[in-house]
Formats: C-alpha cells, structure tokens, sequence
C-alpha cells in the first residue's frame, strides 16, 4: 500500500450529511477516536484510516466494512460495555454519540494478530457440511466434546450475562398509509399520501430519511438530491395526519393488515434518559402499505473478496457523498452494470485515484465510456480476479477479456453485480419472487391484500422511476382508503443509465471467493456442495449455512443461487430462491417482552385485604393471578409449620378471618335460572329454597370433574354461585358457552360479580359471636334464623350491604360474608379489632388447606381433570332424575370402572413421619414398578389437631381398604412410608361443630 | 340508618393521580355503576324504560350517552353499563334501575368491581397507544365513542368523554395495582 498518500485525510470536505463542526468521542478496541456528528460508527472508523475491524465467523479473517446499511455482514462489534454490552451489532447502523465504546470481537487476543485465523490455513477442512461429516461419532462424545467444543469457537460476539438495565415498551398505531422506507420513492409516496389527507406513516430504519438520495450525486427539479429529501421531509413534518418514524425498521408483515416495526429510541444515546425505552415495539394496522425498502447491492464473487478494502460500489458512494469519508486513496471499480460510470464521478469528485474501471461485460456502453473518459479513468473489460494483501487490501489482480493479466495498486476495490430489490416483506405472507431477467433481479410475486411495492424495491432503478412508482402507489394507496388524488406531480430527476448484465463469479481465482461474508460461505462451498448433491436451494442453505448468519444471507442469497444455476445448468427461476422470514433485521428480544418481564410478565390481582395483610408481615403465594396470603407468621415462630398450626388451632378453637375473594363469583339472573344451573350442576338446583345454599360439582362434556363450589339461591330467579379460585374464569366461560351456545333459548343472563364483593371467611366455634359485633343489630343470626348452609342480605358496620352466607370448608360453625370491596379494606380491620377478645386470626391458604384435608374435602389437587364424581365419593350428588352436562360420558366404562383409584385418608404407620404429595401408592412388598402403581397422593398436612401428618389420596379400591397399611413410595423426594389407609374425614365425623 | 363506619378504600395506589402539561390522570374513586344486561326479548321495552326514568335513548354498539345526572355506555350484546355519581346515603342506583326496568334484565351492581380513572391531555391518545390495541385517533374515535378492549393483559371499558380528549377507563379492581403499574411507565415521558 505504499505510495499510496498517506498523507491526505480520509476526511473530506463539505457535504450535508455531517457537522464538521460537531466532533463527537469514541473508542474502539480501547483507541481513543474522533468522529463527527452525522457519522456512523462505520464511517467514523474510516474517517480514521480503521479498515480491519473484525474478524470472520469461521475462518477468523480480518474483515473490513463492505456496506453502509443494515445488510452489512462483516462489521459486527460489540457496542457498549457491561450489562448494556450488545454484541453483533452492526457498525454500518450504529449512530455515532459521544463516548461510545465499541470493540471487536471474535478475535484473540487482538484484531491484528487473531490466533484462531489458523482456521484459514485449515480451510480445506472447514469446508461445507464440515460438521456433519466430522461430528458424527461416537454419539457419546456429541455432549461431552463436540458440542462444547462447537459452542467455544462458534457465534461472534459476547452475550452481556447480564440483566438488562433499560426498559421496553410496545405500542399500537393506526393508518389509512404505511409507507416503509424513506428514499425517493417512499418520500414521494408519502408526500402524495399525506397531501390527499390519508393518514400516513412513514417509516425509516436509518436516522436520516432519503435513502439513496443522501448517498448518490443526483438532482431533482434543479436541487440536489439531498435538499429535495429535506424539503420533502420538512413537509411532511408539517402535515399533522403525517407520523415520521425515523430509526424505525419494518420487520414483519402479519395477518390483516398488521405490521410490525422496531424503533430504537435510545439506541443512539450512550444510556436512554430515565423517562425513554431503549427501544420501541410498534403493532402498527395499516389499510394500505407501501413497500419503499430500496435495494441491496451485490458483491462479485472473486478472489479475496473479503479483504478489509473491498467495498459495494454504492458504499463507496454513500460514504463519499454522505458522511464525506474517502473509503482509500486509489481504487480500482469491478461492476457489470452502468452504476461503475457513477462510483468513478464520485471518486473522481472526492479527489481519490481511479486505477481503472473493470467492467465485467464484454462491451461497455457508450455513455459509461464517456464518462470514463472525462474522469480519465481507463476501463477494462474483464475481471477483478483476485484481491490481494495480508490484512487489506494492496493490489487487485486484473484479468482483462484481451489481454495480459496485470496487478494494479490499489488499497479499494468498489465492486458492484447489480443490485437486489429489497422485497423480503412481501414474501412475509408466503409471497414468491419472480425473477426478471431484464432487470437480473427478483421481484415481487403474489403480494399481501392491500401492499405497493415502489421504487428501488420495485425494480426501478432510477431516480425517476422511483419518484414516478412512488406517487403512483402513494395515490393508489390513498385512493383505496378512500381520498381523492388528483395527478400528483413527480418532478423532474437527473437521468441516468441502468444497463446490467449478469455477472457473478470468477471462476478461476486463486484465493477464496467469499458468497457469504457473515457465515464464511465461500464459492467452493457451493460446489462442493452441488457436488455432493444438496442442489436444491434449500438443501445448499442448510448444507453450506448460506444466508443462515444474521443477516439472512441479503448479500449473498442470489449470487449464491446463481452461482448454483450455473453449475447445475439450470436457470434462475428453475433453481428458485428461500424464503426470507421476519424479522427482516435482528430484534431484541426485551423488544418482544415490553413492560411484560419481571413481575410484570403478568399482571398481580390483589385481593381486598391486601395492604392490611402486608401490615401484618404475611406470606403471599401466588393462585393463578392472584397473590393470596398463605400464613401470618408471628414473632418467635421458627417456621411456616408452627405459624399455620397456630392459625388452625385459633380457627378450631377460637375464631380465625380469611379473605377469599378470589373464589370466583357468578352472578345467575332470569326466569330460567334455576332451569341452567339444573343442566350444569350434577345436582338438583331447582329444589334449592330461596335463602339456602347448596353444595354443587360441575361436569366438564367428557363426564370429568370441572369444578366444585356452591349455590346459592338468593332470589326466585337469582342465584349467586361460587367456583374455585383456580377455575373462575374456566367456569364463567363454561357457563356462557351454555347461555349463549347451546341453549340460547333460557332466558338467564351470567355476569361475573367475583370483583364486586370482599369475602372473608369468619369460622371457628365463636364465629357468630364476632358477627354479632358487626352485622347491624336489625338482622338475626341466631341459629333459627340462620342455619348451616342459609344465605341472606343484610346491613353491616352502620348500613353498609353485605351478604352473608352460612358455609364452611373448615368443618367449623363458619360463615363467609361479603361487603362491597371497597370496604373490604376497613373491614377486615375491623374484624380484627372487634375480635380480639375472642382470640381472632387471621389464616391464610395454608391453614385452609389444613383444615380442609382434615374434613377430607377435594380441592384442586383432587379436581385435576383426571378424576370422577365417583373417584371422589361424590356419586351421592349425580341426580339421576335429570340430565346435565357430562352425564352421559360419566357412565362410560372407563370411568365407571371399579379398579380406577377412589378417594381416600392416609396417616403414617409410624406417626412422626411426614407424607409427601405425588407419593405412589404400593401394597406393601411388591416391587416399585408401574405395574404395581395403586394410585397417589394427592394432598397432605400436618394436622395439628391430631398431632401427625395426614394425607388425602387416590388408591384402588381405596374406601374398602380402610386399616390396611400400603407404601407411599417418592422417588423423587427419596421418601418410602408405610401409611395406613384412614376413613375420611379426620376430624368431626358427625360435623357437631359445623351446626353447633 | 345509622352511618357507615367503615372508610372506604380506593382501588389504585397512592400517587396514581397524575399531572403534566399534556397529561393528566384522575381516579374516579365515587362512581356507582350497575350492569344491565336485557332478557330475551325485552331490549326495546327496556330502552322504553329507560328512556322514560331518565329521559336516554340506550347507546348502539360503542356508543356512551348520558346526562350531567347518569350516562350509559354499550358494554355487549343488550349489555350496558349505568354510570352515576355515588351518592352516599342518597339514591341508590341499583335499586332506582331494578324499580325503572322492573324484571325487563338483570341487574348487577359493579360499583365496587370496577375501578375507574380518567386520563386527559394532548398527550393521552400516545400514552394509551402504548397499551390499548384500538385505534384511539380523532378521525376514528370521537367523544361519545365507547369501547371493550384491553391493555397490559387487563380487560377494560373505555369511553371518550369530551374532546381535549379525556378518556374515562374502568378495569377489574383486583388489577388496579397492576395496570396502575403500567400506565405510570407508559405516561412517564409525558411527565414535565
């Protein structure tokens, strides 16, 4: 590279683009440097003279920038450190701010000297499908070596390992008009969009609208390129029914007119302010969209094409024209398109030597030939065969159609095989390219309703034509959401040619010709690959990883194809193309979460005591959404066992308060009330008396368990029902699918009423006399006027409504009353303070479960979708005087069958020992084999009532077994116990308690 | 009767409330609301009833109408929603309604099942964006308008009220907490 003016800047200068004015501080593997605002990392590091600035996937090559765009493959860095460490970003995209940090990666111990570019030397090993055929036994050492030893060395950069210390958040919009790219088409569609009225989006991945026209030497209407974008975007600021998203990528195209974009608010920053997401998820509903995503440019496949130095011709461009950085001193220009006449104008302009222009056809049109003219720049018609140079590139090898082959000095290699259209998003919904061989490109095929494909994406590839199929489709879009559009105006762009012919290859280069930058995909690749018969598209990607990197292969996937139709002797279209997916560029997952992650990942429902039940230091266990209070624990309790002991015993002999408002309450109204609940119950609820309550099981169709809960009649035609904690909303749903589905002819309506009220459960032997201190004096309690299982409204605390309802799951004299949530608070501390005297506790689900195990009682654990009304010795309750849902599936001969496991008690043979819950049962001495499986446990607790450990279970034949001893075998826990087989239920046979 | 003892307790956190130039969050913690939902049948006598008691045409599908003393709003299919300011002591709503309608739907008092805020600025419609996937635009969404939807996972109503806009939202009270949770992060970069 000697010789080559060092001694010029890199910089140039003038231009629009940048702010000389404003220099910004970064570093980059630790080196201090100094870019100016406007800058991307990219072009900052070649404004500094920075051309190796990673090292490759596989082969560990150095590798330099090849783009100026999100397609870039090559410059991957870490950008950031600590927990925002975010690897593999993209230096091409990456916004220069002030203290940026940035570094290489994939390289040890430095960029310069990487000692895993061994792997170059061993390339012929490395070759496709070098896994597949290395890796494949013995199978043993997959897990032990190969993997590791595959995760060490595979994956470029380093993952934070960290929490993430920024937020997320999603948002939804709305328009008639999403137009998605902001380049000369998508300005023009917008701004004819926007004027007609309809409400329009437009959207940008990069900082700065204008796409191609910040990048390219052009005129619009007798302005520069540039000054017509800013004008237009001026404009189209100024329409209040126009959103401009800048920095904002269109990722993914979804059913119905959905689209979604990422926008890195914060990205840009070196941390986002407290009140910004680093990044923002958009769902955005757009009757029409304009696909404006411009175009790709594709490398020639030749001889070091990798090298740090080897840039797209459009690259070139863009950092000359945009960020004003000259990309090298002396360049050589490889195209086979008329594109080559606009990267020498622009070399030229920018004062870097033209060695030559390569043209890779045959003959060079006469136009390009008199631009080269005019710059002085010789064209050769041939090939750039190889470049050469240890970390960059030194010279090119050139190989002209006639003639001698012959090295020129050059540290830039601007290569250009025409350009792709970017139309990855109307493939999104399954639509196919098709290929267009005049413009040697693919376009969109079959697109999604209501989507315009316009501009460079469309195949229009120039200034005009873009600006022409922008308004036309801005106009299309606005007329079929209903504005009117009279002819737009398009003004007048500067011509230019667009003379391509395809060319993809040299087939004879001496060093690797890369396809794939990002996955180290080289042309031999390919062969090898067709060699070995993985001809079909699909089967080269896998079998190679073509366009498998992050990128999805955007500069690779149609050389790569039609360096395959080459050698299979097919064409393009026969050989076909994959199919790329959302998203179009790398999203973060936090993105996909938002404010969702944490706690946050769903939301909490806090039941009325809550803020009190904090106050009184309680653990909480989470019930679905719910965050119930499972014990109260007191000073100088050692543990959960002594402080739910403590509430069981204060409920069995004093009185104890739970809050169980999240039981699910089902509010059932009208005439045929009662005619509902008959088909949805097992039993009879039409005989329920006004002002009583009734225990009920719901079946599911298939003649399972659904749930249990109770009824009460509160009306002639009103009925309030309750359902498990766990199975509210299942139930609600059950039971509208009933109302409005199967029997829309019952005058009934179902409304949930489980928010409106605050119910806690008040039991235990002094129970009534707590109540009596609350409930307004008009109202009698008494046993005669209020039984077990009798339900009634009345007054509280000085005329506050409540309903109060006789029940118990405890087994104790129990009532469960309910006041209007809002109260619910205050009332639950009155309660407490009311009860004091009587000795009043608060207990949790834990002493509720207790409690409910020792008067044998099924809750969730038994009602687990797998278990009959029989398995549960409930058939008491299937009437058979009427019919319901799930009658006739429960006398189906599987769930009738004597040998399935029925409910049953257990306590430990020895009774210190504790029982464990998914315990299997065994008869004593057999095997444990699933052959000899009787069943399992299903809950247990330590009674301390009766002062060991008891246990509710399903066992064969379980109520016949009564005093037989079985093993309750866990493998899990490790835990084998003989336990007795007990009649249920533990405690109050009779139920004294629960009358007296 | 004697008065009620017992405080009563507002379904979102303190500090819920909210003020900035282009946002402002209120709690409506004193509304009474009462679901009506129609028996088969009985949904034009009903608007008949209603329109009689308190001078109202029942609103049509995403439709809010009231007066300065009650509004209805469209919740479902011959569902609505009675909203009313909560008069302590005074008329209780619920029994108003069950005396106008006499048997023509069920009624269900939600007063104590809903917690209700109103949000209100030139900023509201981008910080509900953030949540609400209905689009919430001038254009499409006007005062008057009333829709079922969601945000954060959390089932809500909500209804433009007038045109600065203010929107008024109800949501289950056990998940007050909860949405309060996201809509402070969602309105924080419209604090001043």
């Amino acid at each position: 590279m000697s010789g080559l003016g060092e001694t010029k800047p890199f910089r140039l200068p003038g231009g629009s683009g940048i702010d000389h004015t404003k220099r910004i501080d970064f570093t980059f593997d630790g080196v201090n440097y100094t870019g100016l605002a406007g800058d991307t990392l990219a072009s900052a590091l070649l404004a500094n003279g920075v051309r190796i600035v990673a090292r490759s996937f596989k082969y560990h090559r150095p590798r330099g920038v090849l783009t100026a765009g999100s397609e870039e493959p090559n410059a991957l860095v870490e950008l950031r450190t600590g927990a925002r460490r975010e690897p593999n970003t993209r230096a091409t995209t990456t916004e220069l701010h002030d203290g940026l940090c940035a570094s290489s990666q994939n390289r040890w111990p430095s960029l310069k000297f990487d000692i895993l570019a061994v792997n170059n030397l061993l390339a012929p090993v490395f070759v496709a499908g070098f896994y597949y055929k290395t890796f494949m036994w013995p199978a043993a050492f997959w897990e032990r070596l190969y993997e590791p030893l595959i995760r060490r060395a595979a994956g470029l950069g380093r993952g934070a390992d960290l929490a993430d210390p920024d937020s997320y958040e999603k948002a939804n919009v709305f328009c008639d008009v999403l137009v998605i790219g902001g380049g000369a088409a998508g300005l023009m569609a917008a701004l004819v969009a926007g004027r007609a009225g309809a409400r329009v989006i437009l959207a940008d991945e990069d900082f700065l609208f204008g796409g191609r026209l910040l990048a390219d030497h052009k005129s619009i209407g007798g302005e520069s390129a540039a000054q017509w974008a800013a004008q237009a975007v001026a404009e189209l600021d100024q329409l209040p029914n126009v959103t401009l998203l800048a920095r904002t990528t269109v990722f993914g195209v979804y059913d119905g007119g959905t689209y979604a974009a990422i926008e890195r608010v914060s990205d840009h920053l070196a941390s986002p302010p407290v009140h910004l997401p680093r990044q923002r998820l958009w769902r955005i509903a757009a009757k029409q969209s304009i696909v404006a995503a411009g175009g790709t440019e594709r490398p020639i496949v030749f001889g070091n094409n990798d090298r740090p130095g080897v840039m797209l011709a459009g690259a070139v461009r863009t950092y000359i024209n945009r960020y004003r950085v000259a990309p090298g001193k002396r360049a050589v220009v490889f195209a086979n398109n008329d594109d080559g006449a606009a990267t020498i104008i622009d070399l030229t302009r920018a004062d870097i030597d033209v060695a030559a222009l390569v043209d890779a056809r045959r003959t060079t049109p006469a136009e390009i030939r008199a631009i080269a003219a005019t710059c002085g720049v010789r064209i050769v018609n041939g090939v750039v065969r190889d470049a050469e140079g240890r970390h960059a590139v030194g010279r090119a090898q050139i190989v002209p159609y006639d003639g001698t082959p012959f090295t020129e000095q050059c540290d830039l290699i601007a290569m250009s095989a025409g350009w792709n259209p970017n139309i990855q998003l109307t493939t999104h919904l399954n639509g196919r390219p098709v290929w267009d061989e005049a413009r040697v490109a693919f376009l969109a095929g079959n697109r999604p309703p209501g989507m315009h494909v316009a501009g460079t994406a469309a195949g229009d590839f120039s200034l005009s034509a873009c600006l022409a199929s922008g308004a036309r489709t801005g106009a299309a879009a606005a007329i079929a959401t209903g504005f009117d559009v009279t002819a737009p105006e398009v003004p007048r762009a500067s011509e230019e040619a667009t003379q391509i012919t395809p060319f993809w290859q040299v087939e004879d280069a001496r060093h690797k010709a890369f396809v794939d930058f990002q996955n180290d995909v080289a042309r031999s690749d390919i062969v090898l690959a067709e060699r070995e018969g993985f001809r079909a598209v699909e089967h080269l990607k896998r079998y190679t990883t073509l366009g498998m990197a992050t990128d999805q292969g955007k500069t690779a996937n149609v050389s790569g194809l039609a360096i395959l139709a080459t050698l299979t002797g097919k064409s393009i279209p026969e050989t076909g193309i994959t199919t790329a997916r959302p998203p179009y560029t790398p999203v973060a997952l936090g993105a996909f979460a938002g404010h969702h992650r944490g706690k946050a990942f769903k939301p909490t429902r806090l039941p009325p005591s809550y803020a009190w039940a904090k106050e009184q230091g309680a653990e909480f266990v989470e019930a679905g959404l719910w965050l119930r209070p499972s014990y109260f624990p007191r000073d100088g309790e050692i543990d959960w066992l002594q402080s739910v002991s403590r509430e069981v015993e204060a409920v069995r002999n004093a009185v104890g308060i739970c809050d169980v408002s999240s039981l699910g309450k089902i509010d059932v109204q009208g005439p045929d009330a009662a005619e509902l609940l008959d088909r949805l119950y097992t039993s009879s609820m039409k005989a329920l008396k006004t002002g009583r309550v009734r225990y009920g099981c719901m079946l599911r169709e298939d003649g399972m368990v659904m749930d249990d809960g109770t009824v009460a009649r509160i009306g002639e035609h009103h009925y309030v029902v309750t359902t498990t904690t766990a199975n509210a909303a299942k139930v609600y749903q059950h039971m509208q699918l009933a109302v409005q589905w199967l029997w829309p002819e019952l005058d009934v309506n179902v409304v949930s009423a489980t928010e409106q009220w605050a119910q806690y459960a008040i039991a235990g032997p002094r129970s009534r006399a707590l109540l009596q201190r609350i409930v307004d004096p008009s109202h009698d309690i008494s046993d005669a006027a209020f039984p077990h299982m009798q339900a009634g409204a009345l007054t509280v605390c000085g005329g506050v409504k409540a309903r109060l309802y006789r029940l118990s799951f405890s087994g104790e004299h129990a009532y469960e009353i309910g006041v209007p949530a809002r109260y619910g608070d205050a009332f639950v501390r009155r309660l407490m303070q009311a009860g004091e005297d009587l000795g009043v506790v608060a207990y949790g689900t834990e002493a509720l479960g207790v409690m409910r195990i020792e008067k044998g009682h099924v809750s969730g654990p038994e009602l687990n979708g797998t278990t009959t009304m029989r398995d549960l010795g409930l058939d008491g309750m299937m009437s058979t005087k009427k019919d319901y849902i799930g009658r006739v599936l429960a006398d189906r001969p599987g769930l009738t069958d004597p040998l399935r496991p029925k409910l049953i008690g257990f306590r430990p043979s020895e009774r210190t020992k504790r029982l464990r819950a998914g315990a299997h049962f065994l008869p004593r001495g057999a095997a444990a084999t699933a052959a000899n499986d009787q069943g399992y446990m299903t809950s247990v607790a330590y009674s301390p009532s009766l002062g060991h450990w008891i246990g509710l279970g399903l066992l064969i034949d379980g109520p016949s077994r009564v005093g037989e001893v079985v093993r309750a075998h866990d493998p899990v826990r490790g835990d084998d116990t003989l336990v007795e087989v007990c009649a249920l239920p533990f405690i109050d046979p009779q139920g004294e308690r629960l009358r007296g | 009767m004697a008065d009620i003892t017992l405080a009563a307790h507002s379904a979102f956190p303190v500090g819920m409330k909210l003020r900035s130039k282009s946002v402002a969050i209120e709690v409506c913690d004193d509304l009474a609301i009462v679901g009506l939902t129609a028996y088969r049948g009985t949904a034009d006598a009903l608007a008949g009833a209603i329109a009689e008691r308190f001078s109202i045409a029942l609103p049509s599908p995403g439709k809010r109408v009231g007066t300065d003393r009650i509004s209805f709003m469209w919740t479902g299919c011959h569902q609505w929603l009675a909203i009313a300011a909560r008069a302590e002591g005074g008329l209780d709503l619920e029994a108003e309604l069950a005396a106008a309608t006499a048997g023509l739907c069920s009624i269900v008092d939600h007063a104590d099942a809903r917690a209700v805020l109103t949000i209100a600025g030139s900023d509201a419609r981008a910080v509900l964006a953030k949540g609400l996937p209905i689009d919430l635009d001038e254009r499409v969404f006007k005062p008057g308008d009333a829709a079922v939807t969601h945000a954060n996972h959390i089932g809500l109503t909500i209804a433009q009220l007038d045109a600065t806009p203010t929107y008024e939202i109800s949501i289950p009270r056990s998940l007050a907490s909860s949405f309060a949770d996201w809509l402070r992060h969602a309105a924080t970069e419209f604090l001043d």
